[in-house]
């Protein structure tokens, strides 16, 4: 036993023994570690902000559907919804795409009715839109802000077209970089407001229902059977009735398992690619000192090295390359992500974010991932290098000398 | 090669490791104290890997848009035409269809 450790020690001196070797692995298996750590740590980021809005958001979500498409409902309906039995509150809410600024950068309006949440003035620099002003008044995201250099205070010329006619807008507030990934490109006003500059009175795109504990099952099917989505005087049954469509908050969280399996399908499918050229990579780089190793090798077959000695010495040496690489990538993703902000990563990973984004990048890294980047150096470099050696340690020890010459 | 150069290594790995290992415990676990309150005030807005809804709306919200317009399923790998999927770091599946749940 204490000739196998004293033969796994050797390892460490093979690993200082061939700096350039070493170094060349390393950097070949962190080149393909690091995307992938940052891609599952954004991942996990993503998901704890998903559970979040799901947490912060409506029990339902009520839309309009036609030939499988969603509609928008009119706001009449809220008065509907909130006569069945377990609903607490209805709100209609406006969701839409505008773009904003010479360059036309997209963004994301949403209008809601004003002053729903007193302690959300904490998410912005300014303050929140109120209704009654003679300008529309519009928080915006702090990417949108920095693109479109807006300052609390500014004034927007009409980026609309109205049948009323259009009014201008002034920022009164930018979202803080930290609240959310994405209030990044929103657009935040009232709820009239809203409806005044998509030009659609009367319409919501949904109604944001909370129910009483328990009752959520039962008011959507009362909400499916029995609400109306027709215009205001339209007759029972009328051809511009829409069928209500109901998103529950189950709904929703059944999406972020199912999410994670989904992503394992898609993006690991792609490393696994990137992993298979790094062996190939890894294979090139163990030509790095193969002269020496091979005559290494020789000579200690020829004072009596077994083969397996020679390839737990060779094990040994990736462990310690592969714990090396892995260990080193957790620390600069996490550098890259967190003291960097994703510096260009997040922009490869995250549709439509910014070279330097312009808002906190959401990432979260757990154990799991990390223990699967470890194993999968360790394959690369086993599979890297193992080989070689035991091309060298099985040839007669003469032959593996003269050929290291 | 130095005499001691193999303990340095070793010692240099383990700190290498420990210093990864704290990393992991010291990373933001949670979305940042003003989380909540902004997603009260939206109603709950957002869930996928996009900043904006251009390009694809389901992957910046299946609220508002509960599957991908642009998703071929039945073709192999269809169901990754759409380029916000492409190397989607969090890709999750279409709501179900109106008037229906998950547990029916």
């Amino acid at each position: 036993m204490r000739a196998l450790i004293g033969v796994a020690a050797t390892g460490a001196t093979a690993v200082v023994q061939y700096p350039l070797r070493s170094v060349a692995t390393v950097a070949c298996v962190m080149a393909v570690l690091v995307p992938y750590l940052s891609g599952l740590g954004l991942s996990r980021g993503i998901e704890a902000d998903a559970d979040e809005a799901i947490r912060g958001g409506a029990d339902l979500y009520v839309t309009g559907s036609r030939f499988g498409r969603d509609v928008p409902v009119p706001v009449a309906a809220a008065g509907a919804v909130r006569q069945i039995e377990g609903v607490g509150d209805v709100i209609p809410r406006i969701v839409g795409a505008v773009s904003l600024g010479r360059e036309g950068v997209d963004a994301v309006l949403v209008g809601m009715p004003p002053g729903r949440v007193p302690e959300a003035v904490a998410c912005v620099d300014g303050r929140l839109p109120v209704a009654g002003a003679g300008r529309h008044e519009l928080a915006v995201g702090s990417e949108l802000a920095r693109r479109l250099h807006l300052r609390v205070g500014d004034v927007l010329p009409p980026f609309y077209r109205a049948r009323g006619g259009e009014r201008l807008a002034e920022v009164v507030g930018i979202f803080r970089a930290d609240v959310s990934l994405w209030q990044a490109h929103l657009v935040f006003t009232t709820f009239d407001d809203a409806q005044a500059i998509f030009d659609q009175p009367g319409l919501a795109t949904d109604l944001l229902v909370w129910c009483r504990p328990g009752y959520a099952e039962q008011v959507r099917r009362a909400i499916l059977t029995s609400v109306r989505l027709a215009p205001a005087g339209a007759p029972a049954g009328a051809a511009a009735e829409a069928r209500p469509r109901v998103t529950t908050r189950q709904d929703l969280e059944a999406l972020v398992p199912r999410g994670l399996l989904y992503r394992e399908g898609v993006f690991n499918l792609l490393f696994v690619l990137a992993f298979a050229v790094a062996i190939l990579v890894v294979l090139v780089t163990a030509g790095f000192g193969a002269t020496g190793r091979r005559r290494e090798i020789g000579i200690l077959k020829a004072t009596g090295w077994q083969t397996d000695e020679v390839l737990l010495r060779g094990g040994v040496e990736s462990l310690l390359l592969s714990l090396t690489a892995a260990a080193a990538s957790v620390l600069l993703a996490y550098a890259w992500l967190v003291g960097l902000n994703g510096y260009w990563i997040a922009s490869v990973f995250l549709a439509g974010a910014d070279t330097a984004p312009g808002f906190r990048v959401p990432f979260r890294l757990t154990p799991v991932p990390v223990l699967l980047a470890f194993l999968i150096a360790l394959a690369i470099v086993m599979s890297g290098t193992l080989y070689a050696s035991w091309r060298a340690a099985t040839a007669p020890p003469l032959a593996a000398i003269r050929s290291a010459r | 090669m130095s005499r001691h150069g193999p303990a340095i290594l070793l010692a240099l790995i383990a700190l290498l490791s420990a210093a990864a290992a704290l990393m992991l415990g010291l990373g933001p676990a949670e979305p940042g104290p003003r989380a909540p309150a902004f997603q009260r005030l939206v109603g709950g807005l957002g869930f996928g890997p996009a900043v904006a809804p251009d390009g694809c709306t389901f992957n910046f919200d299946p609220r508002l848009c509960p599957r991908c317009g642009r998703e071929h399923g039945p073709i192999p790998g269809g169901a990754d035409f759409c380029p916000a999927h492409a190397v989607s770091v969090f890709a999750y599946p279409p709501l179900p269809p109106a008037g229906a749940t998950r547990a029916e």
